[in-house]
């Protein structure tokens, strides 16, 4: 395939490609099996960006709805505890435990956050959702570093669950579970010697968890707590991450998923228009797979939900044609979003 | 019938291949296990590719090349692709009887100085054409079951007799899931038990065991791996040979974090870093750069004072790569943490950056800790003699590297806001660069050095206003 013909969307196939993962995998993924909200996501957000969430019919709409509501931890009806309150990524566990096992079954950041996602971007009014309980969730998972674990059944913790827990608070329209001083605090001493930000204090800077701190920091707006030079430092450091298309990090091959990660940190900086739009782009298109849909991290590799709707988001950000817009921090598009703050009010009213 | 078909392809696709990191999401991302023709068995093991970035001479441009080989039944296919960064920059005038021969898009990849390999989709050196990884442990109870070794022998669980007293609970998916796993039988039987004694909570050797093929199937599945520490706990297991059982998982699993999580917890629960820096030590020999490694190695460090011989190991590191960026990182977690910033330290850093950007000038790492260093300096980035002469040395040698252009723009706009202008450091020169920058030695970030440069212009306008008050 020659370069002049990959500079035009699939788009037909790309919806046909996130369909696809929306219905049944085959077991080669069978290690995804705890994290499949995450793919479902992948699948309906990319539908979304592609300006397709229409061609979801009602009866698959509905199926997806009811199967996150099912995964959804409720609190403990005998003690009232709320702590493990959440989505979980799969009905792996989502079974009736004797009590003394029941402490296994909690939710998962970064699945409530892709679960509430998904349920906006479908147009779903949240009613089902039990707020308080998972607000309660979000707190339980905050350390005294100011990061957050993911699950409370045995986790790491670090700048990715900051952000999980930085959107479903901004979501859930309620931060009386994110300690937000304490969450700068950390941001702030994982800003590296070169002004990239890394998964924690003193680890190497990385696009990815730029992203994180980037997006939590806008959404809870403290990024008055940055000096100038920090502030700058970041630009730079972001830009120098274009080749072609993004790194993740300096001196590491480019990777489609960055056009997002770094795009969107420097959308959120106010700096992206500072980028090369065409080199990314063209990229971005070499990692296209015209024929069965999807996109990969590098060219003719093998594609993938996330870097198809990661590709996607990213060439959204620098105004691709016929591509939804996206609202960079929260990561679901703009349509999605207004359909969030709707909600808000409603909620505010009620 | 596609069940079938698909249930076919676990024996050979299920290989836990080369995890990548996913920034947010938490599940590695597997290469081969997403493609869509999967059906067919034995594809993935018949796809080889290769990602390797060489580097021009002087090390002014970069060179990646991609190269793919896929053969099936069906089809063959090799693909190769190159791609050349800052060409501008490659063929500077001084160095262009070298470079030229790498900036064209030449046809082969020819493997002219290797300095960095990517690891891989794999993350580790080990051969693309990756097969399901062998694991056998013999259990507590005296059984030995192969696992994974040949599926035939395999006995599922519910033809085991001595779990015969354990009714295995299905999973509940609901009426009508979504994004649904055809899991093989050998999967749905194995968590089919798991659910039956995590349910009960049953706190068993056999259980133990149990664990173990719940994660050789998962090993994301973090309850799992709670469970099993829970169940080490409550049998009072020697955590000893644990430590050898998740070594054993790492080395095939290196980018997945629950498994460095349970290795972090092992040694907290038995205070004993000793065998730590090998086991990272083991793995950043496969990958450099492996985000999982590094974190675990930095943790262990700090928590069990381990920085004797660090600095050793990134000097190695660095002197194999010099473009490690996680390598540069680490030198400053070291000498921010064990060796301090005195002014001798800040000065020997200093040469020590020197030396290595002499040696290869378009690194920006070895740049950007330059400009750590100097974070500790009194003097800044402009006072500091050693280094703004050795920018400029470099510069009247006709080396343009942007990084080198950038540090010298650095340089005059801390003098300005410093009000310690020179000849050298002010905002016209700066200008100048951001200009060259942006027109010839850096033209993909063109739009930001022009966005740079207007920002000197209003410095020179100040300078100019300043002079017209001096003069009226």
């Amino acid at each position: 395939m020659n370069n002049e013909e990959c500079k035009d969307m699939a788009h037909r196939q790309h919806v046909k490609y996130f369909m696809r993962f929306l219905n049944i995998l085959p077991s080669s993924l069978s290690s995804h099996d705890t994290t499949r909200v995450t793919i479902a996501y992948f699948s309906v957000a990319g539908l979304d960006v592609l300006g397709a969430i229409s061609t979801v019919s009602l009866e698959l709409r509905s199926r997806i709805i009811e199967w996150l509501y099912m995964l959804q931890v409720h609190p403990n009806k005998e003690t009232g505890d709320m702590s493990m309150c959440g989505f979980q990524g799969s009905s792996t566990i989502n079974i009736n435990l004797d009590p003394e096992s029941s402490h296994y079954k909690c939710g998962h950041l970064a699945m409530t956050y892709t679960g509430l996602c998904i349920l906006i971007a479908l147009g779903d009014d949240l009613s089902r959702v039990n707020r308080k309980a998972l607000v309660e969730g979000v707190k339980a998972l905050q350390t005294d570093e100011g990061n957050f674990a993911a699950t409370l059944s045995g986790c790491e913790s670090d700048m990715r669950f900051v952000y999980c827990a930085a959107c479903i608070s901004y979501i859930l329209n309620d931060w009386s579970g994110f300690n937000i001083e304490k969450a700068t605090d950390y941001i702030i001493k994982s800003i590296g010697y070169d002004y990239g930000i890394a998964q924690c204090p003193e680890l190497e800077s990385h696009g990815g968890t730029t992203f994180c701190a980037l997006a939590t920091l806008s959404l809870t707006k403290q990024f008055h707590r940055l000096t100038e030079a920090q502030i700058e430092g970041l630009k730079r450091w972001l830009l120098f991450r274009q080749v072609d298309g993004f790194q993740g990090r300096p001196n590491k091959p480019v990777d489609t998923c960055y056009s997002f990660w770094v795009g969107a940190s420097l959308k959120i900086l106010n700096m992206l228009h500072y980028s090369n739009y065409g080199s990314n782009r063209h990229y971005v298109y070499e990692t296209q797979d015209r024929v069965v849909g999807g996109f990969s991290k590098w060219p003719d590799t093998c594609t993938d939900p996330m870097h198809t709707y990661l590709g996607l988001a990213g060439l959204s950000l620098i105004g691709e044609n016929g591509l939804s817009q996206i609202e960079p921090t929260l990561n679901i598009t703009q349509r999605a979003h207004e359909h969030l703050k709707n909600l808000h009010e409603q909620w505010a009213d009620s | 019938m596609i069940i079938k078909i698909l249930f076919l392809a676990c024996a050979v696709a299920a290989a836990n291949a080369g995890a990548l990191v996913s920034p947010v999401y938490g599940a590695p991302y597997s290469y081969g296990a997403w493609n869509p023709y999967s059906s067919y068995p034995a594809q993935p093991a018949l796809a080889s590719q290769q990602s390797n970035t060489y580097r021009s001479p002087f090390n002014l441009g970069q060179v990646s090349t991609y190269s793919k080989s896929i053969d099936t039944p069906f089809s063959s296919v090799r693909k190769a692709d190159i791609r050349v960064s800052n060409p501008g920059v490659a063929v500077a005038p001084a160095y262009s009887s070298f470079a030229a021969p790498y900036v064209s898009h030449v046809g082969v990849a020819a493997p002219i100085a290797k300095v960095a390999t990517t690891g891989g989709l794999l993350g580790v050196a080990y051969s693309p054409a990756t097969t399901v990884s062998h694991m056998t442990y013999t259990n507590g109870l005296g059984l030995a079951y192969s696992c994974g070794d040949n599926e035939d022998s395999w006995i599922l669980y519910k033809e085991r007799p001595e779990w015969s007293d354990v009714t295995p609970v299905p999973e509940d998916d609901g009426p009508n899931p979504v994004v649904l796993i055809a899991h093989s039988e050998k999967f749905e039987d194995v968590y089919d038990y798991f659910r039956a004694v995590l349910q009960k909570n049953e706190m068993s050797e056999r259980a133990l065991e149990l664990t173990k093929d719940a994660v050789e199937l998962n090993p994301a599945n973090y309850t799992v791996w709670q469970y099993r520490r829970d169940l080490l706990k409550a049998l009072g297991t020697d955590l000893r040979p644990e430590l050898d059982y998740v070594e054993a998982i790492i080395k095939n699993s290196s980018k997945n974090y629950q498994v460095w999580h349970h290795r972090r917890v092992l040694v907290e629960w038995l205070q004993d870093p000793s065998l730590e820096l090998g086991l990272t030590g083991d793995a950043l020999l496969q990958d450099p750069k492996n985000y999982h490694a590094w974190q675990h190695r930095q943790w262990a460090i700090k928590t069990f004072g381990l920085y004797d011989k660090e600095m050793d190991f990134v000097d190695n590191l660095i002197s194999e790569d010099v473009r490690n960026n996680s390598a540069w990182n680490q030198r400053y977690f070291v000498v921010n943490n064990h060796l301090g910033w005195s002014d001798i330290s800040v000065q020997k850093e200093v040469c020590y950056t020197l030396e290595k950007i002499k040696f290869v000038k378009n690194n920006e790492s070895a740049w950007n800790y330059l400009r750590g260093v100097l974070l500790h300096d009194k003097r800044g980035i402009s006072g500091n003699s050693i280094v703004t002469s050795f920018c400029e040395e470099l510069y009247k040698n006709k080396c343009r590297s942007p990084y080198l252009l950038a540090f010298i723009i650095d340089i005059c706009d801390e003098a300005i806001k410093k009000g310690e202008t020179s000849s050298f450091h002010n905002a016209d020169r700066a200008v100048e660069l951001c200009q060259a920058l942006a027109n010839k030695y850096d033209r993909i970030r063109s739009k930001y050095w022009n966005y740079m440069c207007d920002k000197f212009k209003k410095y020179q306008q100040n300078e100019t206003h300043k002079d017209d008050n001096i003069d009226s």
